[in-house]
């Protein structure tokens, strides 16, 4: 489902184009330009103006957006140059863009020259990734003859065409920003809806005035929050400092027109995008594919699992999001037999079978754990992008994304855990739910092995138990594997040892099949793995290196970090003590315990075999910074863990 | 390259009007799909082609002179990955070119039949509303699905050198391919990688038809250090003759050298001299030698000078280049070659192609091969490129060890004129690209943590990052992680300290070493044993890919460029410990001894006083390797990846 973004001008690292006029205008110091290449040092660029401006004006008797956006960067060495050289302002086929202009202030000797960009052009945007096809649209404005020092400026206005659809503006920016500003001028009639988010990290400061009727608020600091992307961390949205708005509700002539100021003004624009889908009487193809796929069952439950694992399995994810198409699920009854479409299409085909079949369900909207946002705290098309089919039976809550082509009924997809649900009882009527997020016991992997030492390799057998959202995603991979592939297949999935891991025979059982318990079987062999002298042999028992994909977490880190899903492994290592060999060192016990993790180490000699047993439980979606040294303290007690080695000395 | 070397196309192709229709014209798919016979191996793969058709007919066509493209295909889809590689359908559309026919029917395993309505067939146009490419999505697809594919589109013809491909990544069943011209011309195939011969229809004799019929393509899977693309079947053709205007030997090196030469080497107008002379000026360029002006000269030019890949008029004319100061690679070319021959230094203009795609074939002359463009300096025997991440001496490594046409000027008289000859271009000496990593290990009392000293050196292409990528990244923090990174190859978790950068910038690079040093602390390469400790010495050399191939090699071997890894460690032995197993540390893998192969892995080691000198030489003298060497190739890259889980034993 499309996702309502902000308007972002585009930095893209394209070279320089052609074409100019010249004028002259106001000279460009070389102080000035010393003075921020001092304040800024390493930067090409520095945003010297990032102003948005909103007006919300009558236009015969109905609000208008116009959103005016005014760029100003200059560029503070060479490298800037080719960096500014091509900008891009791109829109949907909700908005028309107007008024741009485009030039640059370029110093010419003890003179500056204006040249104007007069070279743009418009044309069909690339769609986003994961969207086959949709209308948005770019336009490419190209600055000539940029060189350092010159001050580029770009401005155009946005009019936007639904007064429903949310605006706002964020005080981040991954380059330095200087008075970053969000002014918004309207009628003092007209109402918004407005949240600030971590506006404290930036001293946010708010001016208001209000003349003839006009509300004008300003709102500023000195410098946007400079950040920068960090692996596996939540969207930076999270943490950024941001404001969001939309109009409320406007007095005209006497009456008050709700628009968006509560969740049930938000459910009423929506009810009507699903009004044709709920209408929808099931064509004779899906009753036919829902009576056969559920025949003989007689739990409804049985039922609904049988129609979601359908809609999985034959339906493929394509999306198409052009204008309305980005909000409006299309007829169930085209779904079934084009056998492709996007989360509101698979949605929509799962409420029609089900209800060819008279099992009730809701159409639901959900925001993927990208999206902080939250319908309690700011009702808005800004908290979803993704919409599901839930199932209610005995008050519990089935979240149906078939998004996923191997996800199991009992959990919801691991991307919206802990999101809210927005269902759609009736065109009145709406519900507001959490999906429950999936505690460690959930994911599980219990991975035994059994191996023996033959020279300095490793010849080992090993069962690998998986479940939960572990078996979901091998489950979705395991699908593509061609039978003679197998066992390179389980080779790359279950590296432990060294690199020359591999798999020489193997199977898998249940896989492939959901609501089980998926078991993968293999024979391996690794080599060069163990150090043998002449009456020693060390060996490492903890074969999997990566326990946690994350190691240290450095203190520098601004953005917290962020699992998919909380998990709990047990690993089993059986060592066979090769014959004539007794075990000189076994390694002590390792052990940690905190709110976020779990963590043991324990070695035991039983008979003729070492047996190793590890568990790792990660107790957490979201660690926050502060949380940042209890998870460096486990880490550290991993690698004691990991760096122990068994000895085995020959008898004599 | 294009716009250097065509412009005579329609006055060698045009000949007698005829009136007659292209032959495919009216060539439609059976309205009842044909059955194809399945074998049982068929429904193992995710999906078979079990027939492709393809027609490119040159001919007078709606008043011009066109290659009319058919292309007919069915394709059985078994998996539900088939199913997603094949659902969603994207044509591109070149430049003038008219889609007369496009379609495709989706045959269920029931038989039902879903045909694509034209309305669902997306455009992408670009700035000028011209099509760039079509695409839809394929509705009904399940597993057992035939797609049935058909179109028919007239293009701008392509006389003067193209491709037809056979072979892709999955099986084929039965292929039918025609190349049609009018009778008065001819055209030259050449069929290479196992790829057949067309074969001329004598039967047909209202045009000239040449024809493949086959069956059973087995699909070439990509390989390790493989260029796929240049393995592919493939049969490259051209027009070779014209009996109507009596010309033959059409669109050889000849002409090229010819066009080339009035195209790149432009007079420099009066206004331009000025520029191009203060350019090459000696308070320019300094006081050096030759090579160390170009390498000036090549940095002012490349940091100066904007490339763009955009074409507009004027873009590559040496008066609007010096005043804008943005070109594209012919316009640095021509700038290139105005500089040298204000320098008055010799030099021969390169054409040449892209050889893991495309090697420069010396048996067939067609403009296929001249798509990259090279200047040989023959004085310093060195290569220098119009490409920004390029530098003298180090040109694009594609574009080496290939052959190319070498043009020259003559100057005959007042007559100045280009002369070609297809030539080698060696690629670099592998001592020319080392990586180098010098260790220094020095233990602390309890032998848990030993710091590490780290010196990492990287020359010539090996220094292509931190030379010349890094220069454009914008934020100067980000800058020094990434620079961080070269030390950390070792342990990315570690923790840096005392970091230094020697030659971390574009201007330098190609003739200076980057030189990176740092100290790590070394507890994750120790383990410990009881009262023992294990140092992983093998670790010290960096991570190290382990070859590993259990089915039969199909592929020669092609790398980048030649290349050497050297390493040396110093393991400072505290007193009174002893390591227990040193012998471990000589590995000679293969050496000089195979000369054919010019490549090894050789470890081993000292004991100097109470020190532990280790030694190792990982190099690679040669890029390709046939696959009669792959198994020795795969020993050197594995005796790295042995050495790399070497440990030793201190006690």
């Amino acid at each position: 489902m499309l996702q309502l973004k902000f308007k972002n001008s585009k930095r893209t690292l394209f070279f320089i184009y052609f074409v100019f006029v010249c004028f002259f205008s106001q000279g460009q110091t070389t102080e000035i330009l010393a003075s921020y290449k001092a304040k800024y040092p390493g930067n090409h660029v520095v945003q010297t103006k990032h102003e948005r401006t909103v007006t919300i004006k009558y236009v015969k008797g109905v609000p208008t957006l116009v959103y005016h956006f005014e760029y100003e960067d200059l560029i503070i060495d060479k490298n800037g140059a080719s960096m500014l050289s091509e900008d891009m302002i791109d829109f949907s086929s909700f908005e028309t863009v107007s008024n741009i202009q485009a030039y640059s202030l370029i110093p010419s000797g003890d003179k500056t020259k204006k040249v104007v960009s007069n070279n743009m052009f418009t044309r069909d945007a690339e769609a986003d990734r994961g969207i086959f096809h949709d209308d948005s649209k770019e336009t490419v404005i190209v600055f000539p003859g940029l060189v350092e020092g010159a001050l580029r400026h770009l401005s155009y206005d946005i009019t936007m065409k639904r007064l429903d659809f949310p605006f706002g503006y964020v005080f981040f920016d991954y380059t330095p920003t200087e008075n970053p500003t969000l002014k918004i001028i309207s009628d003092t009639s007209i109402h918004l809806l407005l949240k600030e988010y971590n506006t404290d990290k930036v001293k946010l400061k708010k001016e208001e005035t209000i003349s003839k009727n006009i509300r004008t608020t300003i709102y500023s600091c000195d410098q946007a929050l400079l950040l920068k992307p960090e692996e596996n961390a939540p969207n930076i949205r999270y943490y950024a400092p941001q404001i969001l708005a939309q109009v409320a509700y406007y007095n005209y002539k006497g009456k008050k027109v709700n628009v968006g100021g509560s969740l049930e003004d938000l459910h009423n624009n929506y009810a009507p995008n699903v009004a044709e889908v709920v209408n929808e009487k099931p064509s004779p193809e899906i009753t036919r594919i829902a009576d056969s796929i559920t025949r003989g069952l007689t739990a409804n439950l049985d039922k609904v699992r049988a129609i979601y694992y359908w809609v999985q399995d034959h339906v493929k994810y394509i999306a198409f999001e052009e204008g309305m198409g980005g909000f409006v699920p299309r007829q169930p009854n085209l779904v079934v037999d084009k056998r492709y479409g996007d989360c509101k299409d698979m949605a929509s085909l799962i409420y029609s079978m089900l209800k060819a079949v008279n099992i009730p369900s809701y159409l639901t909207w959900v925001g993927s754990r990208d999206l902080p946002f939250k319908y309690s705290e700011f009702p808005s098309g800004m908290c979803d992008n993704h919409m599901i089919t839930t199932y209610k039976e005995n008050g519990k809550f089935y979240f149906l994304d078939a998004t996923n082509s191997f996800q199991t009924m009992n959990a919801s997809t691991g991307f919206i855990q802990g999101k809210e649900a927005l269902l759609h009882i009736s065109p009145t009527e709406y519900e507001l739910t959490t999906i429950p997020v999936r505690d460690q016991q959930y994911s599980t992997v219990y991975d035994h092995s059994n191996i023996r030492i033959e020279g300095k390799d490793l010849v080992g057998k090993t069962m690998v138990t998986i479940d939960g959202y572990y078996h979901t995603l091998i489950g979705n991979y395991a699908k593509d594997v061609l039978s003679k592939d197998q066992n390179k297949f389980l080779t790359s999935i279950n590296q432990r040892g060294n690199n020359s891991f591999v798999v020489t025979s193997g199977n898998m059982k249940n896989v492939l099949q959901r609501d089980t318990v998926g078991v993968m079987n293999m024979d391996w062999n690794c080599k060069n793995y163990c150090t043998s002298l002449d009456d020693e042999i060390y060996i490492n028992m903890i074969l999997n290196k990566n326990i946690t994909y994350q190691n240290e977490l450095k203190e520098t880190r601004v953005a917290p970090f962020e699992l998919d899903h909380e998990s709990h492994d047990t690993y089993v290592v059986e060592l066979e003590i090769p014959q004539n060999y007794t075990v000189s060192h076994l390694p002590a016990p390792v052990s940690y315990h905190s709110d976020i993790v779990d963590f043991d180490v324990k070695y035991e000699q039983k008979d003729s075999k070492i047996i190793l047993n590890m568990n790792v439980a990660l107790k957490f979606l979201v660690l926050d910074p502060s949380q940042f040294a209890e998870w460096n303290k486990f880490i550290a007690q991993k690698k004691k863990a990991l760096s122990e080695t068994v000895e085995l000395k020959r008898k004599k | 390259m294009k716009h250097l070397i065509t412009g005579l196309l329609f006055v060698l192709a045009a000949g007698f009007s005829t009136a007659q229709s292209p032959v495919y014209f009216n060539y439609d798919w059976k309205s009842t799909p044909e059955k194809w016979e399945v074998s049982d191996k068929d429904k193992l793969e995710d999906e078979i082609m079990l027939f492709e058709k393809r027609s490119i007919e040159f001919t007078e066509y709606n008043n011009g002179f066109y290659q009319m493209v058919l292309v007919h295909s069915v394709e059985l889809i078994n998996t539900d990955a088939g199913i997603e590689r094949n659902n969603k359908v994207y044509i591109s559309n070149k430049p003038g070119s008219t889609v007369l026919k496009q379609k495709a029917r989706v045959i269920k395993p029931d038989g039902k039949i879903i045909n694509l309505k034209e309305s669902d067939i997306q455009e992408s146009k670009d700035e000028n509303g011209d099509v760039e490419y079509r695409y839809f999505a394929l509705e009904g697809l399940e597993k057992g699905s035939y797609i049935e594919y058909l179109h028919y589109i007239s293009e701008e013809p392509t006389l003067t050198g193209a491709t037809m491909y056979m072979q892709s990544g999955i099986d084929k069943k039965k292929v039918d391919y025609d190349i049609i011209c009018p009778k008065h011309l001819e055209f030259m195939f050449h069929s290479i990688n196992g790829m057949p011969n067309f074969i001329k229809d004598s039967l047909n004799t209202d045009v000239n038809r040449n024809f493949i019929n086959a069956s059973n393509i087995e699909g070439l899977k990509d390989e390790e250090s493989s260029a796929y693309n240049a393995n592919l079947m493939k049969c490259y053709y051209k027009l070779q003759k014209n009996t109507s205007s009596g010309k033959s030997n059409l669109y050889t090196y000849l002409n090229v050298s010819k066009n080339v030469h009035s195209n790149l080497f432009e007079p420099v107008s009066k206004k331009s001299v000025k520029k191009i002379a203060a350019l090459v000026s000696e308070s320019a360029l300094g006081k050096g030698d030759l090579e160390s002006k170009l390498r000036e000269l090549e940095y002012k030019l490349k940091s100066e000078y904007g490339v763009t890949e955009e074409y507009f008029e004027g873009i590559s004319n040496l008066d609007n280049i010096l005043t804008k100061k943005v070109t594209n690679e012919t316009g640095m070319i021509k700038l290139m070659i105005a500089c040298l021959k204000e320098m008055k230094v010799k030099f021969e203009v390169v054409l040449t192609s892209d050889r893991e795609n495309n090697p420069f074939l010396t048996d067939y002359e067609a403009y296929n091969f001249l798509d990259e463009t090279l200047i040989y300096i023959s004085d310093i025997q060195k290569y220098w490129a119009p490409g920004m991440f390029s530098r003298i001496g180090f040109p694009p490594y594609e574009c080496t060890n290939n052959n190319g046409l070498f043009i020259e000027e003559r100057i005959v008289g007042d007559q100045a004129f280009g002369v070609g000859k297809v030539k080698y271009i060696a690629g670099t000496k592998s001592e020319q690209s080392i990586d180098e990593i010098n260790t220094i290990v020095t233990f602390d009392a309890g032998l848990t943590e030993p710091t590490i000293e780290i010196e990492r050196k990287l020359s010539g292409y090996k220094a292509m990052f931190p030379q010349f990528i890094l220069d454009f990244v914008q934020d100067e923090a980000k800058k020094t992680e990434l620079k961080e990174d070269v030390l950390l190859y070792l342990d990315e978790d570690a923790k840096l300290s005392d970091a230094t950068f020697q030659n971390d910038n574009s201007k330098v690079a190609g003739k200076e070493t980057f030189v990176a040093k740092g100290k790590i602390p070394g507890a994750n390469f120790i383990e410990k044993a009881g009262t023992k400790t294990l140092l992983k010495v093998g670790m010290l050399i960096g991570p190290q890919a382990e070859m590993y191939n259990k089915e039969a090699r199909k592929q020669p071997v092609s790398t980048q460029f030649t290349r050497q890894y050297v390493r040396k460690i110093i393991v400072n032995i505290p007193e009174g410990v002893t390591v227990k197993n040193p012998e471990v540390l000589n590995i000679n893998i293969v050496t000089n001894d195979e000369p054919a192969l010019q490549s090894g892995f050789v470890s081993s080691y000292e004991m100097k006083g109470n020190q532990l000198i280790v030694t190792i030489r990982e190099f690679y003298n040669k890029v390709n390797y046939p696959v009669a060497e792959y198994e020795l190739y795969e020993k050197v890259i594995n005796g790295a990846a042995d050495f790399n889980k070497l440990t030793l034993v201190l006690e």
